[in-house]
């Protein structure tokens, strides 16, 4: 076989429809895979819920890249066949529409009498060509048909650029696929700011090496106030806000308060109001302890989450394990944490140990409450614990990005509902008329790809005809 | 309970269920004068349903699709909404008329009586704050109603499918299989762009302004995508291949339940950035 040949073949399967929905379908099938599947870019799990699945289908996992489908080569490899396949599709396509539908082309004596034409009989004595050809020229006209006359044919047609509609839908997903691929230069990163950094001047730097800066963003930028709405009489936000300014070369260019679905922009650089909330891990409580046994107090300690103090006059410790803002206790005795924006119900996980090092035991922990006197504890602890105060700062997360991949994408977009709407909702219509005097007839034949005898416009049509040429003059 | 819109749902429920038993009588006592009654029912139960979505929507300052209640109170009203809109070219052929209207307000019944059930709050909740967008009412009530012609598309295929296996039994068809899936592509047509413009277009914007990326293979984006890529080998396979009749019902079928699947299942089955609840 030729190599003329093997390309022409080539060129066949690739423009081939019937390839297009077998890929579409393997695409399908894949990204259902990739939805079900715990992917290891967004579910921190993955490996772990991967591995309760058994060995068996842990290695099929592995092997086929089905923790991270959307990246795997095969995946990527399907995406590019469809790719090359809708714009082998287009081309052919386009080239086969510009020529045949846009341009007026008359039907073949052959397909005259195929079962999508309809006869109208004239009637006797029979008009001559002239007239035929007037009064459905009038008619057509009267419909807002471009009329064109082609040899002994008269070729009507309406939203003639309808034809082109699925080729510009196919350009579009191209766009759209075009622009999915440039988001392979977009950069993203984020920005955490407590509030002990309020008013700190953040610096952008050139370039995603540098250390101590804000990676590929050519300006800086000050955080200098962030906070939270909350609904009126409840624990819930209603809302995020950061206001920042952007600096460039020591100048302020623009203050601006950024919010969720409000995102600062400036040179193509986003920033999203992304996370709100207390730093837990930074807490500080002031901590009262009474030694149960004895019922003497033991003092009052300031203890940061992840430090420990010793109680004075004992060999035991106390270890500050963790903070919530609003922790609760159920009817069946479990704890619940409801993480609210204003803390409702602030609690400390306090453990207490004795000795250090190696002789180091676990007395028990207790949960203690800022707001309840009865600590939620572990009876084997001589100890009471009542938190005086608490401290938790706030931090607020900024997303930024920059893709230069999704105004091409918009424009695809755009592309694909033009092409959706104009071809699903306007389609074209045309309609070939042949006055056939010789058998007393005019044929009105519609498309080969699609029946029109059945259609009310085309019924009313050829009705409205065979009216006006029986009512002669 | 009168600003929150639940009383003209109850009403609407209660209109669809007699429209749901007008259709059903009119079906089993050859009587199509109770057709028209039935189609009169379905009328008041949808503008006292809409009425019911207005004034929810004043009181919350914004339109109300922000949780599952709320979400299926609007699927219901769009069900009965693209059945008007296709019952208007069925005019003539009312047996197809009044079998689409029995198994359309089903599935509007079905859904607000899940919407009234304990399963769900009825009053108003604060909404999380990365719902408080305009793009939201954009984004969800485009891709709601694009679903909503497909659920007639799939009430069609059905019933396409039914008469279809009747007719292969040996049985008289009352219904012609042509008008059926004619119905079924038009309904298709009519509901695929607006689908596209909400599910996918609005979505992709209002993702790239909220969290700075337009596409994040998030569970619901991608049955989104499955779902807009069934109907493509739907659309592909009518007007390409010229597939018609049983096949291509199936297709359809499968179309709705992914979109079903996508509105509902996903949010309660797979985690992801849209767990609304």
């Amino acid at each position: 076989m030729g190599v003329k040949s093997q390309f022409r073949r080539l060129c066949i399967v690739l423009t081939s429809v019937k390839v297009a929905l077998v890929l579409l379908c393997a695409l399908s099938i894949s990204a259902i895979i990739g939805a079900v599947v715990p992917q290891y870019g967004t579910n921190p799990m993955a490996d772990v819920i991967h591995r309760s699945y058994g060995v068996a289908l842990y290695w099929i996992i592995r092997l086929l890249s089905l923790g991270d489908v959307f990246h795997a080569w095969w995946f990527l490899t399907l995406l590019s066949l469809f790719f090359l396949n809708l714009v082998c599709c287009t081309v052919r396509r386009l080239h086969l529409t510009i020529r045949y539908k846009i341009k007026p082309c008359s039907r073949q004596r052959d397909l005259w009498e195929s079962a999508n034409a309809m006869s109208i009989t004239l009637p006797d004595p029979p008009l001559d060509r002239e007239k035929v050809e007037k009064k459905v020229l009038q008619l057509f006209k009267r419909r807002r048909f471009s009329v064109v006359k082609k040899g002994d044919q008269i070729i009507a047609s309406r939203w003639r650029f309808g034809y082109l509609a699925p080729d510009v839908v196919h350009l579009g997903v191209v766009a759209i696929l075009v622009g999915a691929f440039l988001g392979v230069f977009r950069f993203n990163g984020q920005l955490f700011v407590r509030e002990e950094e309020l008013g700190q001047v953040f610096r952008g730097c050139k370039g995603d090496k540098a250390l101590g800066c804000i990676a590929n963003v050519p300006f800086d930028i000050r955080i200098d106030d962030f906070g939270a709405d909350v609904y009126p009489g409840t624990g819930i936000y209603s809302g995020f806000w950061t206001l920042a300014t952007v600096i460039e070369n020591g100048v302020e260019i623009r203050r601006c308060r950024i919010e969720l679905n409000r995102p600062l922009t400036y040179r193509r650089i986003s920033f999203y109001q992304s996370f709100y909330g207390y730093d837990l891990n930074a807490a500080e409580i002031r901590v009262f302890v009474v030694d149960w046994n004895r019922r003497s107090p033991l003092g009052l300690f300031v203890l940061r989450v992840g430090e420990r103090v010793q109680l004075p006059g004992t060999e035991d410790f106390v270890f500050f394990g963790q903070f919530f803002t609003s922790l609760t206790v159920k009817p069946d005795g479990t704890l619940v944490n409801l993480n609210t924006a204003v803390p409702q119900n602030p609690a400390a996980v306090l453990f207490v140990f004795h000795g250090q090092g190696d002789n180091e035991t676990l007395l028990g922990s207790t949960t203690v409450f800022a707001n309840q006197p009865t600590p939620y504890s572990d009876s084997s602890i001589p100890y009471a614990f009542y938190i005086e105060s608490y401290y938790a700062p706030r931090y607020v997360g900024l997303t930024y990005s920059c893709d230069p991949g999704y105004p091409v994408v918009w424009a695809g977009f755009v592309v694909v509902m033009l092409g959706l709407f104009g071809g699903l909702y306007f389609r074209p219509r045309r309609v070939w008329v042949v006055p056939d005097l010789s058998n007393r007839r005019v044929l009105l034949l519609g498309e080969r790809s699609r029946r029109v005898d059945n259609q009310p416009w085309f019924k009313e049509v050829a009705r409205t005809l065979e009216e006006e040429l029986k009512g002669g003059e | 309970m009168l600003s929150s819109g639940v009383l003209f749902f109850t009403v609407a429920l209660v209109a669809y269920l007699m429209a749901l038993l007008l259709f059903l009588f009119s079906m089993l006592l050859h009587r199509p004068h109770i057709e028209l009654v039935g189609i009169g029912a379905l009328a008041v139960g949808f503008c006292v349903h809409g009425a019911g979505l207005v004034l929810r929507g004043l009181h919350a300052g914004m339109i109300t699709i922000t949780n599952t209640y709320e979400a299926l109170i609007f699927y219901s009203w769009v069900i009965v909404l693209a059945f008007q809109a296709i019952a208007v070219t069925i005019r003539k052929y009312r047996e197809a008329r009044a079998l689409m209207g029995l198994l359309s307000s089903t599935l509007a019944f079905s859904m607000i009586a899940l919407a009234a059930s304990p399963l769900f709050s009825q009053e108003p909740q604060p909404i999380a704050p990365i719902l408080r967008s305009h793009w939201l009412a954009l984004h969800v009530s485009c891709a709601i109603l694009g679903e909503g012609f497909f659920a007639v598309a799939f009430v069609s295929s059905i019933l396409l499918l039914w008469f279809d296996r009747k007719r292969r039994t040996g049985q008289e068809s009352r219904v012609s299989l042509d008008l059926l899936d004619n119905l079924s592509y038009k309904a298709i047509a009519m509901g695929f762009p607006i689908f596209t413009l909400g599910g996918l277009f609005f979505g992709a914007i209002w993702a790239q302004h909220a969290w700075g990326r337009y596409w994040s293979w998030d569970p619901k984006e991608t049955f989104t995508l499955v779902t807009w890529l069934v109907y493509v080998v739907y659309l592909h396979l009518r007007v390409g291949f010229g597939w018609r009749g049983r096949r291509l019902a199936w297709v359809a079928v499968i179309g709705f339940l992914l979109a079903l699947f996508t509105f509902a299942g996903v949010n309660y089955l797979i985690r992801g950035l849209h767990s609304y609840k």
